[in-house]
């Protein structure tokens, strides 16, 4: 493996007696799109703030291309960043706020403007160009969001949760848009979402509580360990402690009332559905779908389990 | 060198988008409205400093008995040429100085506060050091008083000589001069206060109370206490030019000016965002 795009070793942040990360330790290495994964809390947005130098980490190293950054010191335009809460410069259109930030990574002259329209074209943002940032709905914000990061081509772009409180249309766009940058540049997605994370990334980092549980490609991720079955049901499952025995030593899950996972690990999954299919029947429970396929969201709750 | 640039860059962007601002384009009509007004108003006005403070505050002493009782004035020529200015000059230099100050205040009072509360200090921070946009956002400062200032201090000083005869520009211009380098202080306090305000709002409100609370008690002093010699002395130094008010001040501002400018820097640069 050659230079990580980011290493992150024992990192720490407290904020008075809250410690949001402890002794975080990760690798993403170049060209990946990673994901980012962790619930509320976990520490994704703090490790992207540090990282960005908005936040002075108490503790811990962090390199970029192999070359250590100083806490609080300006990314000099390697790293790209679309903040969580990200606002603009309202009254001021599309193109003046990125002529601005083109500038302060040194971009002037003829390419200045060159520059301005490769990440409004990258983006599908050409025609608002002249338009205020206060015209511009949730999803282009999402989009100018993504420019202003793409400006001056970073090597590592931090993505904080782009995918939250878009449309299904938007999202979509999104995603294409974070697909096509695939190869191009490292991109670190953090969000809650999953299923969306699975079908663009190939990398993942998954915290909690200011831990790293995992980190690795995502086929290594989905393959690891144990294995689940998905029951969708009809009404929420009681007596679990009932199926637990029945399947013991396996565990079931219930992630929500009526979401119930179970963990198949080395146990041939026929037999496990069979012994559970049984006791559904058994307490009238409908069932409305059973879905084996190994997911993101059920690799990350067995890295949270464990 | 790109610490230069990035100051000079970011300096003169949040300068010109300043004048876009909503509240700049009123502050500065209402500027503009007020001075037209007083203009109109003032401009033929017979009424001099002397006849003024005669009618209001010594009704006992003439312009050449005040001076005398003040002792050494009386030796004076400015002295005597104070007194006999016309009214519309103090009345001016109230508009050029000190109102023109609040409004350039509520400009610029949100000159890192806006970014902070609206989020862009972090894209700003991405691209250059703490260090440069502190001097960038202090430049953009500087050169809004410097500019605005520079035009109501001329605009001052052609309706005072257009007014009256009896003064030249050059009688305007030193005074003029003076006042503007006592502001420089102000102008670091007001950057100091808008580094640390966490929103605009609070940033506008803290503006406006500092130039009260170092302003008002001066014109109160000036305009409803004018005890003899207290009163006299304490116009000689403000609002009356005096070339010693300025040299008497050079060192204390530069003091100060650079104890805020330092103070502010050494806090902001290990600041979170």
């Amino acid at each position: 493996m050659g230079t990580p795009a980011l290493e992150i070793k024992g990192l720490e942040k407290k904020f008075r007696r809250l410690r949001a990360l402890a002794d975080l330790t990760f690798q993403v290495p170049q060209g990946v799109t990673c994901a980012f994964v962790g619930a509320n809390g976990a520490g994704k947005t703090t490790t992207f703030s540090v990282i960005g130098g908005f936040l002075r980490p108490t503790k811990g190293e962090i390199f970029i291309q192999g070359v250590p950054v100083k806490p609080l010191s300006q990314a000099e335009g390697r790293v790209g960043v679309l903040p969580q809460d990200m606002r603009f410069f309202e009254e001021r259109t599309v193109e003046s706020q990125l002529v601005l930030f083109a500038r302060l990574v040194g971009i002037s002259g003829g390419t200045l403007h060159e520059e301005v329209t490769r990440v409004l074209s990258a983006v599908g943002l050409s025609e608002k160009r002249t338009e205020p940032a206060r015209a511009l709905s949730r999803g282009m914000r999402v989009r100018l969001g993504i420019a202003q990061a793409l400006i001056g081509s970073p090597e590592l772009l931090l993505l904080d949760e782009p995918l939250a409180g878009l449309d299904p249309v938007v999202r979509a766009q999104v995603k294409e848009l974070i697909q096509e940058l695939h190869g191009k540049v490292t991109v670190i997605v953090s969000s809650h979402e999953l299923g969306e994370l699975q079908t663009f990334c190939d990398y993942i980092v998954a915290i909690d509580r200011g831990h790293c549980l995992f980190s690795g490609p995502m086929e290594e991720a989905l393959g690891a360990g144990d294995q689940f079955i998905t029951y969708h049901l009809g009404a929420a499952p009681r007596d679990l402690q009932e199926l637990e025995a029945r399947i013991s030593p396996l565990p079931a899950i219930v992630e929500n009332e009526t979401k119930l996972l179970v963990q198949f690990g080395t146990e041939s999954p026929g037999r496990v559905n069979e012994k559970v299919l049984s006791w559904l029947l058994e307490k009238k429970i409908p069932i409305l779908q059973v879905i084996h396929q190994r997911s993101l969201e059920e690799a990350y709750l067995k890295f949270v389990t464990k | 060198m790109n610490t230069l640039i990035h100051i000079w860059i970011l300096g003169v962007d949040e300068f010109t988008q300043l004048f876009f601002r909503r509240r700049a384009i009123i502050a500065l009509a209402l500027y503009a409205f007020v001075v037209c007004f007083v203009v109109y108003g003032f401009h033929r006005a017979d009424h001099t400093v002397n006849a003024y403070l005669t009618e209001q505050g010594m009704p006992e002493m003439k312009g050449d008995e005040v001076l005398k009782k003040m002792g050494d004035l009386s030796q004076l020529p400015w002295a005597k040429t104070i007194l006999n200015w016309p009214l519309t000059f103090p009345l001016f230099q109230f508009l050029a100085i000190f109102w023109m100050t609040e409004l350039i205040a509520i400009m610029s009072c949100d000159i890192v506060s806006g970014d902070r509360e609206r989020g862009t200090l972090r894209f700003l921070f991405l691209r250059t050091s703490r260090s440069a946009f502190y001097a960038g956002r202090f430049l953009a400062h500087l050169l809004l008083y410097v500019i605005l200032h520079v035009l109501s201090l001329a605009l001052l000083t052609v309706v005072t000589v257009w007014s009256s005869e009896k003064l030249t520009y050059g009688d305007c211009i030193t005074p003029l001069l003076a006042y503007s380098w006592a502001l420089i202080p102000l102008i670091i306090l007001s950057l100091c206060m808008t580094l640390f305000a966490s929103s605009i709002s609070s940033s506008i409100v803290g503006s406006l109370l500092k130039l009260h609370l170092l302003w008002i008690p001066v014109f109160f002093v000036i305009l409803y206490d004018l005890h003899p010699m207290m009163s006299w002395r304490t116009l000689t130094g403000i609002v009356v030019p005096l070339d010693q008010f300025a040299t008497a001040n050079i060192l204390g501002n530069v003091a100060i000016a650079l104890t805020f400018f330092l103070l502010g820097f050494l806090i902001f640069r290990r600041s979170e965002v």
